[in-house]
């Protein structure tokens, strides 16, 4: 047997085989050390990428051209890989401070990072739906992880019904797929679309469910309405990791599906993002007004950001692609850094997150509203910050693919939206500290993810240039 | 008359199942077990498409399809009835409408 036949699932089997372990010796290690394997499962996600990149040489296929590895796979890993990572280090403190640390955490978190590897890497729908199942299987765990506590119960319970909701529809619009292509592998699927000048109503069905299906996935409005709920009850780290690295392998899912199998019919495909963008926006945009919880604020604002990268992918193309990476590296980032403030505030407030515990945040720690307040500018896509350049980078796709209306609508929302951020920054710096408001005393990990973040934010905004290479190579296809 | 079942009926047969695990998740205010049911219909209405079409084009892909589904399906309601067991052992209760604390 040719073990080079396996070299470009190489970062998902070695994930697995670190999994593995982690959960042979886990059983048998001692309940104080398990901190112990956070560390190690962050050296695996590290270890499986590097092994990526380095054994990467180019498009290469493997089980039967059912798994491909290319550029967009191994960004997408990159950033999925990078949400993980940022995760299990803002969960490190927060465990250990509650000592409720179990090495099932880690473990799950491995097991949802093997199922977002292979979604990016997915060639057929197979692939696509036991990939999509492993991470989302995962995540329901992880949404109730907090088994002793009201609102986890609620949210683990609430995101399984709609997630697996949301499985069966993608599924019947595989089936329907299936059976008026007569395949399941994304090449033989555009190849029969293109070789028909019209195209069948089934095909129309499954399409519009299999991206219903993965708009669910993402919390692309009208989807959406798990995300609050979901982001609230779950406890805060885990929120931090569904802000990241699911929406990410998620994207990567719409890039691989409208870069291949509906390439041909990617006029039907372009109406449905176009509606579900101009909608998330618009949630994103007036739903967060009322909010007086920060995690509810964050699930409304990423579904905005959702909207923006969706508006990218709705221009197609390279170009589109180049954008939607641009932007989703960018919300990476400002989700990490946001998620260590968000952490630190409720440390000891957690499940009542209400945004008046920010109040004299300027005081009471200053390097954090600083930092945060540059994130916030940047989410609002105020100009001297990096999330600016998103923004420009997602509309200048939009308008090459003669969407400037659905601009004009993204830059009307971006300004309702920026309300609510820069009333966060208000409630920082101008509002008195709340009663009993006490010295904030955050772990130093959390202090330096903030930080980083606020400074790659500057410094991108100096320096864009191993972004956009960055984008610009994950999105050549051929 | 042997083969008058064709195509279409099962393709109509799996569309009203589907449609039927829908409802029940949407409308079932009960009882979350009931719940759980609705999602096994939705996943064996897909089920029952793909073996159709596997059978409609001669070709097995379907049928390996519909293993994995069961697979998945089976580990999927471990986890549901899992989770479950925590929302009872906080709310006392697996009514859907007493876990309902988070709103807006």
């Amino acid at each position: 047997m040719n073990l080079a036949l396996f070299l470009p699932a190489i970062a998902e089997i070695f994930l697995a085989f670190a999994a593995l372990v982690v959960v042979i010796l886990g059983a048998f290690s001692k309940p104080s050390t398990a901190t112990g394997w956070f560390y190690v499962a962050m050296l695996a996600i590290v270890f499986s990428l590097i092994l990526a990149v380095r054994k990467y040489t180019g498009i290469t296929m493997a089980f039967d051209r059912m798994f491909i590895q290319d550029n967009l796979a191994l960004a997408f890993k990159c950033m999925i890989g990078a949400g993980a990572f940022l995760a299990l280090a803002l969960s490190i403190p927060y465990f250990t401070r509650r000592n409720a640390a179990k090495f099932e955490y880690p473990l799950i978190i491995l097991l949802a990072t093997i199922g977002m590897f292979g979604m990016v890497s997915a060639q057929d729908f197979l692939g696509l739906y036991v990939s999509l199942e492993l991470q989302s299987l995962s995540l329901y765990v992880l949404a109730s992880f907090h088994r002793d506590d009201r609102l986890s119960a609620e949210a683990g319970l609430k995101y399984f019904f709609l997630g697996a909701l949301s499985s069966g529809i993608l599924l019947y619009g595989i089936s329907l797929l299936y059976g008026y292509t007569g395949s399941t592998s994304y090449i033989t699927i555009a190849n029969t679309l293109a070789a028909h000048e019209v195209v069948n109503p089934g095909v129309i069905i499954g399409l519009v469910l299999v991206l219903c299906g993965i708009g669910f996935k993402v919390a692309a409005a009208p989807f959406h309405m798990w995300a609050p709920d979901v982001y609230q009850g779950a406890p805060t780290p885990v929120t931090a990791l569904f802000a990241m690295a699911p929406k990410a392998a998620a994207i990567g899912v719409i890039c691989r599906l409208i870069s291949s199998p509906f390439a041909p019919v990617f006029e039907q495909t372009q109406q449905i993002l176009v509606a579900l963008s101009i909608i998330s926006m618009a949630v994103g945009a007036f739903a967060a007004i009322a909010q007086r919880n920060v995690k509810r604020l964050m699930a409304y604002s990423s579904i905005g950001h959702i909207g923006f990268i969706l508006l990218s992918l709705a221009a197609g193309g390279q170009a589109g692609i180049n954008g939607a990476i641009f932007y989703s590296v960018i919300y990476i980032i400002m989700s990490a850094g946001s998620f260590a403030t968000i952490l630190a505030v409720y440390d000891a407030h957690e499940g009542d997150e209400q945004t008046a515990y920010f109040s004299g945040l300027a005081k009471r720690h200053p390097v954090f509203a600083a930092s945060f307040a540059a994130l916030l500018l940047s989410m609002a896509g105020i100009p001297p910050f990096v999330g600016f350049f998103a923004k420009v980078a997602v509309f200048t796709a939009a308008v090459q693919a003669n969407l400037t209306w659905l601009v004009v609508l993204g830059v009307l929302f971006s300004v309702v939206s920026a309300f609510y951020y820069l009333r966060l920054i208000k409630i920082m710096y101008f509002d008195a500290p709340f009663e009993d408001a006490a010295v904030l005393t955050p772990s130093r990990l959390w202090v330096f993810i903030a930080v980083l973040s606020a400074l790659l934010n500057l410094a991108l905004l100096i320096y864009p240039a191993p972004l956009s290479q960055f984008a610009s190579w994950a999105s050549q296809l051929q | 008359m042997m083969s008058s079942v064709g195509l279409p009926h099962i393709l109509i047969l799996s569309a009203a199942l589907f449609t039927i695990g829908v409802f029940g998740l949407f409308l079932n205010r009960k009882n979350i077990i009931i719940m759980l049911m609705a999602v096994e219909l939705i996943l064996l209405a897909v089920n029952l498409n793909f073996v159709a079409f596997s059978a409609f084009l001669q070709d097995t892909t379907g049928q390996v399809f519909t293993l994995f589904v069961l697979t998945v399906a089976a580990a999927e309601s471990a986890i549901g009835l899992s989770i479950l067991v925590t929302f009872f052992r906080n709310f006392g209760s697996i009514e859907v409408e007493t876990g309902s604390e988070m709103k807006g």
